[in-house]
């Protein structure tokens, strides 16, 4: 970082601010790992202000305020379009969820609203911008790279890989680079190998872990137009610490592709993107990890910590002077809450807000105020009570995706059930326990997955499934409703609320 | 999760619902829970009367009011046994008209007893908002209450649009304190508005006829007359319909309410009424005095409102005695330039 970069930051945050005095423009950060559901955040939030849509609790609506919302050209002409239309048509025509998102794109809604302060109303300003940016959550994960020297990366990299259940995927690129000299001259087509080796056990470990494992470098899992190139190419090797490093030997290649990596890929991502938001919500999928046992929810714990340092980082460092625009309120919500039953959601929002706590607790960020919400960008499903041995279950009724199984009953996507979860207010008291058992608990749970997965599944006390997306309702009159949503409307009026004003 | 028992030993379940009902497993019934339903919920919204407690005047006056009865009885008694003796018909006319009298009063009774109930579930209903706000989250006892409040107003025909709008917002509300917003922004403000506008016409009417009365004591009935009119009117637009007795007893809620709120909002309302309108209270005396008892009763409006809205003000805003002495002043300006 050097001072141009800092006098360019500042003056663009500068011309901003001028634009902004007319027609103030709002960048809100849709943040979140892979599958946290980003896309259909951004998507629902835009149809139900597009729309008119149900949004009682967000004070704008509810008083009238908002006149008309709608997509107006995004300012930026180097980035794709996020594809509203298209998610949109596939959530509510095909009952399918957006496919998950492989590159960056943006999307502004123009919101027109008449203004209650006086001077606004004088002035004649009753527009505002919103611009959202969606992106792979992949990316997210590489911001931790920053601060992360090649040396560091390699030796946390390898340790997370030696963990029992993560060690079989590994055996490959293990094998590779086990007794491998790092003082060889360099050998463009021996790293290629290790590379691949590394990118399969990343991806491997991805399949069997879900989307809350914390894999960096993200674009190896997500590689988009640089794949193949040597800045894409480069993987963990082993060194002895009083080991002498040779000029041009493979891990010095190895080094400067990884710094290649940070400063063509990771920086422009925080510089362009990330530093300039003005409010953040960070999406996270709670019961995903729930579903995943304890190693899960400990890795949750690890992603939510990095992700707090890239809001935060050190004070000396130098991405503090990036942030100008600062941040002090970040919304952390859990998503997909609309699998659950309405009673379980203020466990998911204690689970999730004690994850963030420890988290913190880790980082020592206090100067931040972070709040939690159980959100459902779109509701899925409905309630109802399965009267059961003289018992009321709260369960729920909806359309689970296909390939899930609960109770032997393996779904197939169409068919409608109703089900019961289980409880999630046990979870949150063992985590509770937690601390004390967290050796025992990794046995349990390492031992149980490598064993009979399928088995256990049924055993289990709690499988939150998927849904499909719900049909369209139609009111009294026949008119197509908007998407109905569980507390998206206070999330907006966390996020956005205050601007009406 | 071994070292903590699940409170819940149930393992997850799953039923199939095809549309021609085949349920494989037939020994679990799914009912889907309505989201919100005002006829299914409104039977739930009785409130209980408190049993009274024993008190030593209470007791003192129930005989002595059964003495009276007594003496009612055997008097009028004695005095048909007498119309009998007399003439008999007029005996079967006097006894006829007795029992009318009976009657009517157990009738009058009868209403006036509904009518404090009326007002009681007001005041039940607006404490258990609060304490439904209060406790966080959960739906089903604030849908309940909910279902309540709706039904005080669900045969008005101007409140369907309103009652139908909520019922699509509440369906997809989860948290007791986001249903009680939603149904104060919602139901509460047409009735608010409904309610403040008797409050300034009742104040103007005050202080119109203040000014323009030759006489003390035609201001002072018209000041009454107005008053009784609005709470009366207020008490109906809330749901409450007083009778007799229940009007007095939901005088004295405005009262206490006065007290409360009364003391600060006395000076400040005066302050401003003698520094925002001093030029027209100086210009004429009579003037003055109409604004100051249109003030009065826009106090006294305004706390009937507190004591009779099913909800306290929490989302919107409460209404304030300013804004109606800003109108007032307004009005007396009109006036005053009219008659220049």
């Amino acid at each position: 970082m050097n001072w141009k970069d800092e006098t360019r930051n500042s003056l663009l945050t500068a011309q901003e601010r001028l634009g902004e005095l007319l027609e103030p423009t709002i960048r809100i950060g849709v943040t979140g790992l892979a599958r946290s559901g980003k896309t259909v955040f951004i998507s629902a939030v835009l149809h139900n202000l597009i729309h008119d849509g149900r949004l009682p609790r967000m004070a704008a609506v509810a008083s009238g305020q908002i006149q008309k919302a709608y997509l107006t050209p995004q300012p930026d002409p180097a980035l794709p379009r996020f594809r509203y239309e298209e998610h949109i048509k596939n959530i509510i025509e095909n009952r399918t969820w957006p496919k998950s998102t492989r590159r960056i794109s943006q999307v502004r809604l123009t919101i027109e609203y008449e203004p209650s302060g006086y001077i606004a109303r004088k002035m004649g300003r009753n527009r505002i911008h919103l611009d959202f940016v969606d992106y792979p959550g992949e990316w997210l994960l590489d911001l931790s790279l920053l601060e992360t020297s090649y040396e560091q990366w390699s030796i946390k990299t390898l340790a997370s890989s030696k963990a029992p259940l993560r060690r079989q995927f590994a055996s490959d690129w293990h094998a590779r680079i086990h007794h491998l000299n790092i003082n060889l001259p360099e050998d463009p087509a021996l790293i290629e190998n290790i590379s691949k080796a590394f990118t399969s056990y990343l991806q491997k470990v991805r399949d069997n872990e879900g989307n809350i494992a914390l894999l960096t470098p993200g674009r190896f899992l997500m590689p988009g137009d640089l794949d193949g190139s040597p800045a894409l190419t480069f993987a963990p090797i082993e060194k002895n610490p009083e080991t002498e490093i040779a000029r041009n030997s493979i891990w010095a290649a190895m080094e400067s592709r990884f710094e290649a990596y940070k400063k063509l890929i990771v920086k422009p991502f925080f510089e362009n993107h990330f530093a300039r938001l003005d409010r953040q919500i960070v999406l996270v999928d709670v019961l995903n990890a729930v579903n995943g046992g304890p190693t899960h929810l400990r890795e949750l714990e690890d992603t939510l910590t990095q992700t707090l340092r890239a809001f935060r980082p050190g004070k000396n460092h130098w991405l503090t002077h990036l942030l100008s625009r600062r941040i002090d309120r970040v919304l952390f919500a859990a998503t997909k809450a609309d699998h659950l039953h309405h009673k379980d959601h203020e466990y998911l929002e204690k689970l999730l807000g004690s994850l963030i706590d420890r988290a913190r607790k880790r980082t020592e960020i206090q100067n931040i105020n972070t709040d939690v919400v159980a959100l459902s960008a779109i509701r899925a499903t409905r309630e109802a009570t399965l009267h059961y041995d003289g018992t009321e279950l709260p369960g729920l009724m909806g359309t689970p995706e296909d390939n899930q199984i609960i109770d032997d009953q393996l779904f197939d996507g169409k068919t409608e059930f109703a089900l019961y979860p289980g409880d999630l207010s046990s979870i949150v008291d063992s985590l509770q326990h937690r601390d004390e058992s967290l050796a025992e608990d990794e046995n349990i749970n390492s031992s149980r997955v490598d064993s009979k997965p399928e088995a256990d599944i049924n055993k289990s006390l709690h499988q939150f499934v998927r849904f499909v997306p719900p049909p369209q309702e139609q009111n009294a009159f026949g008119d197509s409703l908007s998407l109905p949503h569980i507390r998206l409307d206070r999330t907006l009026e966390f996020l956005v609320g205050d601007i009406f004003n | 999760m071994k070292n903590s028992p699940p409170k819940s030993q149930q393992l997850p379940l799953a039923i199939q619902l095809t549309a021609g009902g085949k349920n494989p497993r037939a020994q679990i019934r799914v009912e889907e829970d309505i989201s919100f339903e005002p006829e299914f919920e409104a039977q739930h919204s009785q409130p209980k009367m408190k049993p009274a407690r024993f008190s030593w005047s209470g007791f003192f006056f129930s005989i002595l009011l059964t003495l009276i009865v007594f003496q009612l009885l055997l008097s009028a008694e004695a005095y048909i046994q007498d119309l009998f003796t007399r003439q008999p018909t007029l005996g079967w006319i006097a006894l006829g008209l007795v029992i009318g009298l009976a009657f009517t009063f157990l009738v009058f009774v009868g209403r006036e007893i509904r009518a404090i109930s009326r007002l009681k579930k007001l005041d039940a209903f607006r404490n258990k908002t609060v304490k439904i706000h209060n406790s966080g989250s959960k739906r089903k006892p604030a849908i309940k209450l909910i279902g309540g409040i709706v039904d005080l107003y669900a045969s008005r025909r101007e409140m369907t649009l309103h009652l139908r709008a909520l019922k699509s917002d509440l369906a997809n509300a989860m948290d007791g304190r986001d249903i009680i917003a939603i149904t104060e922004r919602t139901i509460m403000h047409p009735l608010d508005r409904d309610a403040m506008h008797a409050v300034h016409a009742s104040a103007q009417r005050g202080a119109i006829i203040t000014a323009v009365s030759p006489r003390a004591f035609i201001d002072l009935a018209a000041v009454i007359y107005e008053t009784i009119r609005m709470v009366r009117k207020i008490a109906h637009i809330y749901g409450g319909r007083p009778g007799l007795f229940a009007f007095t007893r939901l005088f004295r809620a405005v009262a206490a309410q006065l007290v409360i709120t009364g003391g600060l909002a006395a000076t400040e309302a005066v302050v401003q009424q003698v520094l925002g309108h001093g030029i027209a209270a100086r210009l004429s005396a009579k003037l003055g005095q109409g604004l100051l008892n249109g003030i009065f009763i826009a106090r006294v409006g305004i706390a009937a409102i507190e004591a009779c809205r099913p909800m306290p003000f929490s989302e919107l805003k409460e209404p304030k005695v300013r804004e109606v002495i800003k109108a007032l002043g307004r009005r007396a300006k009109v006036g005053e330039a009219d008659s220049q």
